[in-house]
């Protein structure tokens, strides 16, 4: 387990077999009694040609290479192509927040926080349909916003913006 | 604060269905009886509120079994931030929620802000308070136009109308345009309020709650409301939470929370205002609480009128904020800084946030993870009207299929920004 603070907030970035633990550690213990948002994230391609395609390199300021002001770096690395984010809330005062993390690959599978949390059922399905992160124990594992038989996950960052073929009005 | 001690009663033990919170399904003694009918409610019925539609298992009059199949309006708003500049994806947040965009604009600039760390001037702070609390209004006014009209209190409808039309006016006279203003700018504002504004908003707050008197006088005595209203949808405090339901619908319940109060933003903790709490879980609950919210904003828009600050609208950083226009013709560097924002846009950095606020809704959310370079790596907005859609089937437990529109009302859904 490791935890961050980074722009006053919380992160708590736990292995997949603990996640569930984790959550009710945190939900029984530390009283965070409510879950605000479950945020997938692809990583894919992250710092791959500098910072977006931008004219940053790892060394830094090149002055051959206009526009890096000196600034420019690559961003910090990422343990795995997916991070799911829990974003937890504390119903008290002061209000806290912490974020819950698990990292993983294409094809592995996260323990679903239904149990926990009944409001991660739609969450959860948003991130298996958009993402392609597969819950293990969801009672309703489906595609939530997409038809039920889309093919590919349409917020990857290999999925293509407009790949989606065009019929025109008046072809055959 | 948070979670009164003694929370009211509304039923005993939990109503969420299981194995699946969001499907009800239907009981195992009906599951083989002919009398249990299904019917197909949606996606293009006009108590939809947009194209939301619902699987509804009837025994006579009984709601048995309900599911709720979204994703008609998905327009993949997210996915298409991430291929757009900072500065242009501000123009997709407000289409998200069509009904509260300032609200939605602002929490993701908000965002872009805090990734940022940038100073925005007191001036632009408490104008965009004021607006979000007209929007607040707005979004208000239309829920409570379009719920009493499927009721059947059809005249309820023109006078929301009315005044939405003036708050619509107001926007239109700060940003030019009348709904998806994008008049919030990372840093500030895009440009000053006009002078004008200030009379004619002052205008607004005096006539704003005579209207509201109106609205109670219409339908809050009015039996055929009561009984339509009252003791329907029924959702505990403790069923609410763990649902994750938040703005109206949770104060309906019974449950203290508001974020403007419980962890403010923007100027909140200078104005006085009240949270209106309701103990009933009903749909009458959640009325009471939207009309009560209307006077509170009413309150702040004038506070926040009185107390505007002078000076700056927009932070005087030049690496991120377009330089003055009447700089490009004198200063060469303005107008370089000018063309690498417009063209390339400029860079935030690297990291992650989850930015909240309240939005008419409940707690909109917006989680925002930046690369460093000067497009957003990732989107997503937690939208207040996808979570209290979830709630739908612990709701219609043992409701009558002609409650369904008043309850599905009640949630105040926006399906834009349900489906995003």
């Amino acid at each position: 387990m490791e935890v961050h603070e980074a722009h006053g907030e919380t992160t708590v970035v736990v292995d997949t077999p603990r996640l569930v633990d984790a959550a009710l550690h945190l939900r029984d213990e530390l009283g965070f009694n409510f879950l605000s948002d479950v945020a997938a994230t692809d990583y894919l391609g992250w710092g791959a040609k500098g910072v977006s395609g931008y004219i940053g390199t790892a060394r830094g300021r090149d002055l051959n290479e206009p526009a890096t002001q000196g600034h420019q770096r690559l961003p910090r690395q990422k343990p795995h192509r997916f991070s799911v984010s829990y974003h937890l809330l504390g119903m008290r005062a002061g209000a806290p927040r912490v974020r819950l993390q698990a990292w993983v690959e294409d094809g592995e599978h996260v323990p679903s926080l239904v149990g926990v949390w009944p409001t991660a059922d739609w969450h959860e399905r948003e991130a298996f349909d958009l993402m392609g992160i597969r819950f293990d124990g969801h009672p309703n594992e489906r595609r939530i916003l997409m038809d039920d038989d889309w093919e590919g996950h349409p917020l990857r960052k290999d999925y293509p913006i407009g790949g989606e073929p065009v019929r025109f009005s008046g072809e055959e | 604060m948070a979670v009164a001690p003694e929370r009211p009663r509304i039923y005993e033990g939990t109503r969420i269905p299981s194995p699946t919170p969001s499907v009800l399904e239907v009981r195992e003694d009906l599951r083989t009886s002919e009398d249990v009918l299904t019917v197909n409610f949606g996606p293009n019925h006009p108590s939809t509120h947009g194209v939301l539609r619902l699987v509804v298992d009837l025994h006579g009059e009984e709601v048995v079994g309900l599911a709720a199949v979204i994703g008609y309006l998905h327009t993949g708003f997210e996915k298409n931030m991430e291929q757009k500049s900072w500065w242009k994806a501000i123009t997709y947040a407000p289409r998200i929620d069509y009904l509260s965009f300032q609200n939605n604009e602002l929490v993701f600039v908000l965002a872009v802000e805090k990734l940022l760390e940038i100073e925005v001037p007191a001036r632009a702070t408490w104008m965009r308070m004021l607006l979000a609390e007209l929007n607040r209004i707005h979004s208000h006014l239309v829920w409570l136009g379009t719920a009493a009209l499927e009721l059947g209190a059809i005249s309820m409808f023109w006078y929301c109308f009315r005044e939405r039309d003036r708050i619509l006016d107001l926007f239109e006279l700060v940003a030019g345009s009348r709904m998806h203003t994008r008049y919030f700018q990372v840093g500030g504002l895009a440009e000053d309020v006009p002078a004008g504004f200030w009379d004619e908003c002052a205008k607004f707050v005096e006539v704003m709650p005579k209207a509201v008197d109106d609205y109670e006088g219409l339908v809050d005595r009015n039996e055929i409301w009561l009984e339509r209203t009252q003791g329907v949808g029924l959702l505990s405090a403790d069923d609410a939470i763990a649902l994750g339901q938040s703005g109206p619908v949770l104060r309906g319940s019974g449950v203290d929370w508001d974020l403007r109060r419980a962890e403010p933003y923007l100027a909140y903790d200078q104005v006085d205002f009240q949270v209106p709490v309701y103990q009933e879980g009903d749909v009458y609950a959640r009325y009471r609480v939207r009309m009560e919210e209307m006077r509170e904003s009413v309150k702040i828009v004038e506070q926040a009128m009185r107390r505007m600050p002078g000076g700056p609208w927009i932070a005087d950083d030049r690496k991120v904020v377009l330089p003055p226009r009447e700089e490009l013709h004198t200063s060469m560097e303005s107008l370089i800084h000018h063309f690498k924002i417009v063209t390339e846009g400029f860079r935030v950095p690297e990291g992650e946030v989850y930015v909240t606020s309240e939005s008419p809704r409940g707690e909109l959310g917006c989680y925002v993870v930046s690369d460093g370079g000067p497009k957003p790596w990732r989107v997503k907005f937690r939208a207040p009207s996808f979570v209290a859609l979830e709630a739908t089937a612990t709701c219609m437990r043992q409701a009558l299929v002609a409650d369904m529109i008043a309850i599905v009302g009640s949630l105040d859904t926006v399906m834009g920004e349900v489906d995003r």
